[in-house]
């Protein structure tokens, strides 16, 4: 039998110093280092005194002096480990206690994990458990439990997270310390990521976090897992999921290794297959999905130097929504009036057009070595390769080719340093250097949507973390980017004079393609992001954070090119040559209160964004053709003005009930136009219940979304030959569906198998009343219900 | 640990440096092939072999002129007419796919019907797939809008207009209809 052994891994927490006598005050929780769980009954000691965690691993020792002691921290029969703390100077902090089965030689300290990425903003977190909960579905999913965090979908597979209402370009994944570039710029393009590849995903709502990048207005998604710092150990889990739903299953497994020479290692794997989904009253046909991903990460470590290789590979088949490939405007008419999509059939795990085939490789070599009373520098290359296809349903000798088939190539080499040596004042400088391609497989047979492209881009920041008193933090960045785009773009010649671009842009011809021209657009751009906030902690760890950031972002290719039909929305889609950047400054401010009467924690963060020159999309008119009419949309850029709150409550009503309850609510609005933006999230509501007692956790969830009523009228008319008769039909594309409202219900219960609690059955089941509803950020609500009630067994097993 | 970072320093300056380098290979033309072009109607008047074609494309709308109480058998057609020197027939796909496919014509026309025709093409099901029908003028002078729809996978092939077919619109095109 292999010992139960934990690790000991120490976060400072934020200093507050009350000038007094030995009435300090030491709070915290003890922590799972693992898989963030919190640690119930684990010990503290000092002066012979002892005190036991409560079943959230929390602990507050009371009348301390300010003076260091020396905790003694265990849980169950893990080695004890000791660490000493200055009360003068440290009020909170968190212990990481890490379970795994083998023998350790010796102890870790790492102080990266748990983190806050700025002083400022406000930071959610989503656990190693939180994510276990969403294996078999995907991060957009996932960040839906961060309040402000919505998602914009097509159909049940394809969710993009949508932060604060923005998204897509507007909104940084960091993939393992990795800047994601899957052609985000796509409303129907989710991020080539896989969830399981990750134990801890923050979100950053704004554009402090300047070392990602300057032209994330929206916000930061950073996911990441760690290779472990333990030494001589093998450790990880593996778990299964089963849902009635898609009757498909999906399946994950972990290892870690860590060798006692420094070296460790990690290797992951996730296997998804999903059939048809179903909404309450039919199939929705064509929406399995199929999805392959694995990771390997390897590397070396020591306090002073390290080195890291990672690769990870994603592959992805979903299938579209059968009815929301529609052939023209007047099939858009019929799904809008029709309560049921206007193709269906049987159940079937086979995926035909439409459908999208996603790739994603991502290989990364980092290292660092840090320099005795300096700080630390870190050097990283990264290369990822996306390959995109899309198939539309096509005839004749066309019928397996892909509609869109786009390779995008980005090369990324970066270099920080952080200055720590004063642990008051630390300063963050980094370089960042990106070369980009993208290029479309002309065998397509269709007019590339997004034309060939070269991209360069250099970034330089600094940022800091200024201590200005023990109890108040301020953190300060600023970044520029330059950003050469070139692009070579077929225009069709009657289209080109049309739009008046041979008045505007006549130098941009390089070549005469018979009906074509062959542009060469070049666009350089300068970017600039500022942030600035202030962090107060003040009775018992309470906070107040404030922010102000200014960020600019350059138009996407989608923005400046796209130029022609999208089956899935039965538009014509056009870009324009002539857009800015978008200029956004937004203010924050957050909340934090903890233990309000002692049972209650509240957290209110409103927040104001003004931006110059936002791009959107709005229909401009109708073009015939061959398969009926098309509405023509557009893009158009305005000065938009933002402003929402998320709020978050908790409870310990018992020492089994809590409750947890969080609200978002956003408005958007086109200044210029004096209307509403259009795909602003409606407030929504999401509530849990949970029971806990010993080793059975239950909870109840309700998700409430409320009717839009704030939105642009973008409806059109279009003629029609009904009934016998020719008709003026008003084209319903605005409303928002009606608000609904859900419930779920999970039950875990963890077992003993080997070693204590050590094995997981779960069983959700997601929309128990079997609600019809429709969504307003999903893009075939004009088409189909969303999905009905799924049952699930999730299965995990640690080792 | 020198070595390493100067590899990996090397690395990233080779490949900013052939990025630089490769260049001035132009992508090559797409000419979209749209894969029906053209529908062409094929009127033959009841007791006559003589054929008139009617034919739409996205420069060019024919109108359709009927006798009054006259019988016509008409045929649909839809070609891939972006090669000129290679037309391709796109209703013999159609036909083969009869079971996904159904052609329904609208009118407008007061008095005008149009009905499957005996030699029409009947999927497996045994129901006509209006390909070729017969049309039926009215006695009086009339004019109005006849517009053929190609329906990619329907719900169901019984109805009497388009909203109770379902299914993707492949084609949907009109014709000015004068019966004289």
């Amino acid at each position: 039998m292999k010992r139960f052994a934990c690790v000991l891994v120490f976060l400072l927490g934020n200093g507050m110093l009350i000038a007094q006598d030995c009435n300090q005050v030491l709070i915290g929780q003890v922590i799972d280092f693992h898989d963030g769980l919190p640690l119930e009954d684990a010990r503290i000691s000092f002066n012979n005194l002892v005190f036991t965690t409560d079943n959230e691993g929390r602990f507050r020792i009371e009348n301390l002096c300010p003076t260091a002691y020396a905790f003694t921290v265990t849980h169950q029969d893990c080695i004890t480990q000791v660490k000493t703390i200055d009360v003068s100077k440290t009020s909170e902090i968190d212990f990481y206690l890490e379970h795994h089965y083998t023998d350790l030689d010796q102890v870790d300290i790492s102080t990266s994990n748990g983190k806050n990425v700025t002083n400022s903003l406000s930071e959610d977190k989503l656990s190693s458990q939180d994510i276990e909960n969403y294996s078999s579905l995907s991060l957009g999913d996932a960040l839906k439990e961060v309040s402000g965090v919505t998602s914009l979908s097509t159909g049940n597979t394809i969710v993009k997270p949508v932060i604060q209402g923005l998204h897509s370009s507007r909104i940084i994944i960091m993939n393992n310390g990795v800047r994601q570039e899957d052609q985000e710029w796509g409303e129907e393009h989710a991020p080539n990521v896989d969830i399981n590849a990750f134990n801890q995903i923050k979100i950053i709502k704004g554009a402090g976090a300047l070392q990602y990048g300057g032209n994330a207005i929206g916000g930061v998604v950073v996911a990441e897992n760690k290779l472990t710092t333990l030494r001589d150990t093998i450790f990880g889990s593996a778990g299964f999921a089963a849902s009635s739903n898609g009757r498909g299953t999906a399946s994950n497994a972990t290892v870690n290794i860590g060798l006692s020479d420094c070296w460790s290692a990690r290797a992951q794997g996730t296997l998804k297959y999903f059939g048809d989904s179903e909404a309450p009253d039919y199939v929705l046909s064509n929406t399995g999905h199929r999805e392959q991903s694995f990771s390997f990460g390897t590397g070396y470590s020591n306090f002073q130097f390290g080195i890291e290789g990672y690769y990870s590979f994603y592959n992805a088949t979903q299938g579209i929504l059968r009815a929301s490939h529609i052939g023209n405007v007047g099939d858009l008419v019929r799904a809008i009036k029709s309560d049921r999509p206007l193709i269906e059939e049987d159940f079937t795990y086979a995926i035909n057009e439409p459908k999208q085939k996603t790739q994603h490789h991502l290989a990364k070599l980092k290292a660092y070595n840090r320099f005795r009373n300096l700080g630390k520098l870190e050097l990283q290359y990264a290369l990822q390769v996306n390959q995109r296809k899309e198939f539309d349903i096509r005839r004749g000798e066309d019928r397996d080719k892909a509609s869109l088939d786009l390779e995008l190539i980005t090369h990324a080499l970066e270099s920080s340093f952080l200055f720590d040596a004063n642990e008051n004042f630390k300063k963050t400088a980094g370089v960042q250097l990106t070369y980009q391609t993208n290029t479309p497989n002309p065998r397509t047979g269709v007019r590339r949507l997004i034309p060939d492209y070269e991209k360069y881009t250099a970034g330089v920041y600094a940022i800091s973390e200024i201590s200005l008193y023990d109890n108040l933090k301020a953190d300060l960045g600023i970044r520029y980017d330059y950003i050469h785009l070139d692009a070579k773009k077929f225009y069709k010649k009657d289209f080109w004079e049309a739009r008046g671009y041979d008045q505007e842009f006549p130098n941009l011809i390089i070549r005469d393609e018979g009906n074509q021209w062959l542009t060469n657009p070049i666009y350089e751009y300068h970017s600039i992001a500022a942030s600035a906030g202030v962090k107060y902690t003040y009775a018992d760890n309470n906070k107040l954070l404030f922010n102000a950031s200014y960020a600019m972002r350059a138009p996407n290719p989608t923005e400046l090119f796209s130029d022609g039909l999208h089956h899935s929305a039965a538009i014509i889609e056009l870009g324009r040559l002539d857009l800015d950047q978008e200029k956004a400054l937004k203010f924050s401010f957050t909340s934090e209160h903890k233990n309000l009467f002692d049972f209650l924690s509240v957290k209110i963060a409103p927040y104001l964004s003004k931006i110059e020159d936002y791009k959107l999309l709005e229909p401009t008119g109708l073009e015939l053709t061959i398969r009926g009419a098309f509405p023509v949309w557009e893009y158009r850029q305005t000065d938009a003005l933002l402003y929402g709150v998320d709020v978050d409550l908790s409870a310990s009503l018992t020492n089994n009930w809590s409750v947890a309850s969080a609200f978002s609510y956003i408005r958007g609005q086109d200044e210029i136009l004096n209307e509403d933006l259009p795909q602003m999230p409606a407030p929504v509501f999401r509530s849990t219940l949970t029971y806990a007692v010993s080793q059975l956790e239950l909870s109840l969830i309700n998700t409430t979304a409320l009717k839009q009523s704030h939105f642009p009228n973008n409806n059109f008319e279009v003629e029609f030959t009904e009934n016998q008769e020719l008709t003026t039909e008003v084209v319903d594309i605005s409303s928002p569906p009606p608000g609904y409202t859900l419930f779920d219900l999970m039950a875990n219960y963890t077992l003993t198998l080997k070693n204590p609690q050590d094995f997981r059955v779960g069983l959700s089941v997601t929309n128990i009343f079997n609600t019809s509803y429709r969504d307003y950020l999903n893009r075939q609500r004009y088409y189909a219900d969303a999905l009905g009630r799924n049952i699930s067994i999730h299965l995990n097993l640690k080792f | 640990m020198n070595i390493l970072k100067n590899l990996i320093l090397g690395a990233g300056v080779t490949l900013l440096f052939s990025a630089c380098g490769s260049d001035d290979d132009l992508p090559e033309v797409i000419n979209e092939e749209e894969t029906i072009t053209t529908v062409k109607l094929n009127f033959t008047e009841a007791g006559s072999s003589e054929t008139k074609t009617v034919v739409w494309t996205e420069n060019k709308i024919d109108a359709i002129t009927l006798k009054a109480d006259t019988n016509y058998q008409v045929s649909i057609q839809f070609l891939d007419e972006s090669d000129p020197n290679a037309v391709n027939n796109i209703t013999e796909e159609v036909i083969a796919e009869k079971d996904e496919h159904l052609v329904y014509f609208n009118s407008t026309v007061k008095g005008l019907s149009i009905k499957s025709a005996a030699n029409d093409v009947i999927d497996s099901n045994g129901v006509a797939i209006n390909i070729i029908t017969t049309w039926q003028s009215p006695v009086t002078i009339e004019s109005g809008i006849v517009t053929a729809f190609l329906i990619h996978e329907p719900l169901t092939k019984v109805g009497t207009e388009r909203n109770d077919f379902g299914g993707e619109t492949d084609i949907e095109v009109s014709f000015d209809v004068k019966v004289e």
